[in-house]
């Protein structure tokens, strides 16, 4: 799988929080974040940021191992719009993160009938509302 | 309202005998935005630009585009038939629109966004500027919108997922645009839902359209909305300055009336404006087209005389046009003689005297147009003789069709600039005759048209609508016919409009009436005013085109004109008219006229002043 606009957080690695903090704090993006073993989710998510061809705001970052991250989404958490479900639920398969670090869509599991479309959704979220 | 302003409301209907408060007394015809119809006039000069509502004004010879929001009137079927229409239909309709209608203004944003990200990215820092996120959120929240809709999330996700499955594209505006043709498709599968609901359910649309004039309303062709045939032209002449029959008998009782008034009450009657003599004459005088009309003859004289006897069709074709060159000569000595200074008009009654000017005027503009084209024509044939010609002959003709096209320019710039010349310098509050808009109901002409089969737009030009003059109203009207009504099918009005026909564009009117001309004691005429009758050519809608675009008081009320007054007056008491040519101002609808004017025959000046008796004959 090649990944142009992606960050791999692995399970193991021990500066995912860092890097994750990184990402949110200190880098211009707009974040879709992957949660868990969903591979395919993070290829479609990638080509959605530009792949190899675009560049732009979008950037995807895969958390292999949610819980090893938990302080930070517990902080992401405080952010999302009162509407949207809790991020550090387990049928969370993602959610984006807008450039003015807010939480602004959550997909679930359930919501992946039409997966491609639904994660564009959870980005134009993002843009729509800082 | 003021007493006073009453008053003055009362006054201006006592003058103008109409119901001036009839624009109040109006129910608003306009409806809530969006509006359905727009209505925009291409007018005789080809400026086009859309007419305002309530009620518009319109010139009474443009043509009129009626364009139909379809998607709008798709919204007022749906608003109408709310309680019957399957689940959400109103409502994903109405999403659908309007993320549509954001569609150019959202890639637009988006464009300049993607324009600044390099920017934003070599600045570095943690957060784009404010305004760069403003944009991206301004071009993202049409789509963020749509895709919110609970009534159209799940049918718009799939139509996207169908084409992210065929490819993703890589570029956001790529996607943005992907996003909006999916919203396209969906819109174009709800607007079938729609039209077949109407059409299962015995929904129709109604356009019509009808003139209304003072004594009768008449439909009119709709192309595309109705049976009826296309009506006669009705033209309305910018430039006519040339009296009419009835103008001529006019002219014919008021000059009876004014030698009645002259010798019953010695009041100085009139001056008789008759600028058109002075006109004719100085035209005459300093004519280029007849200067270049004579060399022309003498030259094809003379090319004439060199061809030999045996080319019988050359010098037919030469003689041809020495011919018409000697016809337009003619005419022209013939003015010369009968308005050169001294000439006298005796013998003829005044009415008779000033017919003739009037008639003469507008010869003398049709003789320098006709030679125009005889000329062009002329010049064409001259020139397929030349191809077979030869030598001096040859040159001679080439030559010959150089001139008769320079002639022709200037015959064709002279004619223009007389009948400018001519006119050269040159309407009471109420928003026109109270209509009774219901009086309009759709004939059996009418079509009845399901929602798919509205037309986008249509059109129709004033001068197929019949006799009509200024201060007539076009009324328009769109319905939605339910065949499944109450007593047997309803009609339900969505919008009507309502649009004056005025006279906008420059152009010359000509109005008849006695004038009281004022010589300064050094004639016979012992009052102080002698009464003549007269007639004005008055330049309309030079200089406030605007304001009679866009005020119908200024049409019903002040209706500015200025232009030239000929009279016959009688200052030497010899009964025999003579030629007054004044300048003349007129306001209030013609009603007050004031000028100066000339006594050609008595070499007198006068002042003068002319009121036309206001009579409500619309």
């Amino acid at each position: 799988m090649n990944l142009f606009k992606t960050t791999v957080l692995a399970s193991e690695d021990p500066d995912s929080e860092a890097t994750l903090n990184d990402l949110i704090a200190n880098q211009p993006f707009l974040l879709l974040a992957v949660l868990g073993e969903r591979e395919q989710l993070v290829e479609w998510a990638d080509l959605l940021a530009g792949g190899a061809v675009h560049d732009s705001w979008r950037r995807v970052v895969w958390v292999q191992n949610p819980d090893s991250v938990s302080g930070i989404l517990q902080e992401l958490d405080q952010t999302r719009s009162p509407n949207l479900p809790s991020i550090q639920g387990k049928d969370v398969a993602a959610f984006s993160v807008s450039l003015a670090d807010n939480v602004r869509d959550v997909v679930l599991d359930s919501d992946l009938e039409f997966p491609k479309a639904r994660l564009l959704q959870a980005i134009i979220a993002a843009e729509a509302t800082p | 309202m003021s007493s006073r302003a009453w008053k003055l409301r009362l006054i201006f209907a006592v003058i103008f005998g109409t119901p001036v408060l009839a624009g109040a007394q109006q129910p608003p015809l306009q409806p809530a935005a969006p509006p359905l119809l727009t209505i925009q006039e291409r007018d005789e000069d080809g400026g086009t630009r859309t007419i305002s509502p309530g009620p518009g004004i319109s010139d009474i010879m443009s043509d009129l585009r009626i364009q139909i929001d379809r998607d709008a009137l798709r919204s007022r079927v749906a608003e109408q038939e709310k309680d019957r229409l399957p689940v959400d239909l109103k409502e994903r309709l109405s999403g659908l629109q309007a993320a549509l209608s954001k569609r150019k203004d959202s890639l637009s944003k988006l464009a300049s966004v993607l324009d600044e990200w390099e920017k934003v990215r070599a600045a570095g820092g943690a957060t784009p500027p404010q305004q760069f996120i403003k944009a991206l959120s301004e071009a993202a929240s049409p789509l963020n919108e749509v895709l919110n809709n609970p009534a159209l999330g799940r049918r718009l996700r799939a139509r996207i997922e169908e084409r992210l499955n065929i490819a993703i594209p890589a570029s956001v505006a790529e996607q943005y645009a992907l996003i909006y043709d999916a919203i396209a498709d969906e819109l174009r599968s709800v607007e079938e839902e729609l039209n077949t609901f109407a059409r299962e359910n015995g929904i129709s649309v109604q356009m019509g359209a009808w003139i209304a004039t003072a004594n009768e309303q008449r439909p009119i062709h709709l192309p595309g909305f109705d049976e009826y045939p296309e009506g006669e032209d009705f033209i309305i002449e910018r430039w006519d300055i040339a009296l009419n029959e009835s103008e001529q008998k006019q002219l014919e009782a008021l000059a009876s009336q004014a030698k009645e008034l002259n010798q019953k009450s010695n009041l100085a009657l009139a001056l008789w404006q008759a600028n058109g003599a002075s006109l004719i004459e100085a035209a005459l005088s300093n004519s280029t087209t007849l200067e270049c009309a004579n060399d022309l003859q003498k030259k094809t004289e003379e090319l004439k005389d060199q061809v030999e006897s045996t080319q019988q069709d050359l010098r037919n074709s030469l003689e041809s046009l020495k011919n018409q060159l000697r016809d337009f000569q003619q005419v022209l000595q013939d003015l010369q003689t009968k308005y050169g200074l001294g000439a006298g008009a005796s013998g003829k009654s005044p009415a008779e005297f000033l017919i003739g000017t009037s008639q003469d005027l507008s010869a003398l503009v049709q003789r320098t147009t006709t030679l125009f084209t005889t000329l062009q024509d002329q010049a064409r044939t001259l020139t397929g003789l030349a191809a077979s010609a030869t030598g001096s002959i040859k040159t001679g003709l080439e030559n010959l069709a150089g001139q008769a096209r320079s002639c022709a320019g200037t015959a064709a710039t002279e004619a223009q600039n007389w009948r400018q010349s001519l006119m050269d310098r040159v309407a009471m509050l109420r928003a026109g005759r109270p209509l009774d808009m219901a009086a309009f109901q759709f004939g059996e002409e009418v079509t009845k048209l399901t929602l798919a089969q509205v037309p986008a737009e249509t059109s129709f030009p004033l001068r197929k609508t019949g006799e009509r003059a200024a201060g007539d109203s076009i009324v328009v009207k769109i319905a939605l016919f339910n065949a499944n009504g109450s007593g047997g099918g309803t009609g339900h009005e969505l919008e009507s409009h309502r649009i004056l026909l005025y006279r906008i564009l420059p152009h010359v009117e000509r109005t008849v009436g006695l004038i009281f001309a004022d010589p300064n004691g050094e004639t016979k005429v012992t009052n102080k005013f002698q009464a003549a009758p007269g007639y004005s050519l008055l330049l309309k809608g030079w200089g406030d085109k605007e304001l009679r675009r866009k005020s119908v008081a200024y049409n019903q009320l002040v209706d500015f004109g200025f232009g030239l007054n000929i009279s016959a007056l009688d200052f030497n008491k010899d009964d025999t008219p003579e030629l007054g040519v004044g300048f003349v101002l007129s306001i209030f609808r013609d009603i007050l006229q004031a000028g100066v004017g000339y006594d050609v025959n008595e070499a007198e000046q006068y002042w003068f002043f002319g009121i036309r008796v206001p009579m409500p004959t619309r």
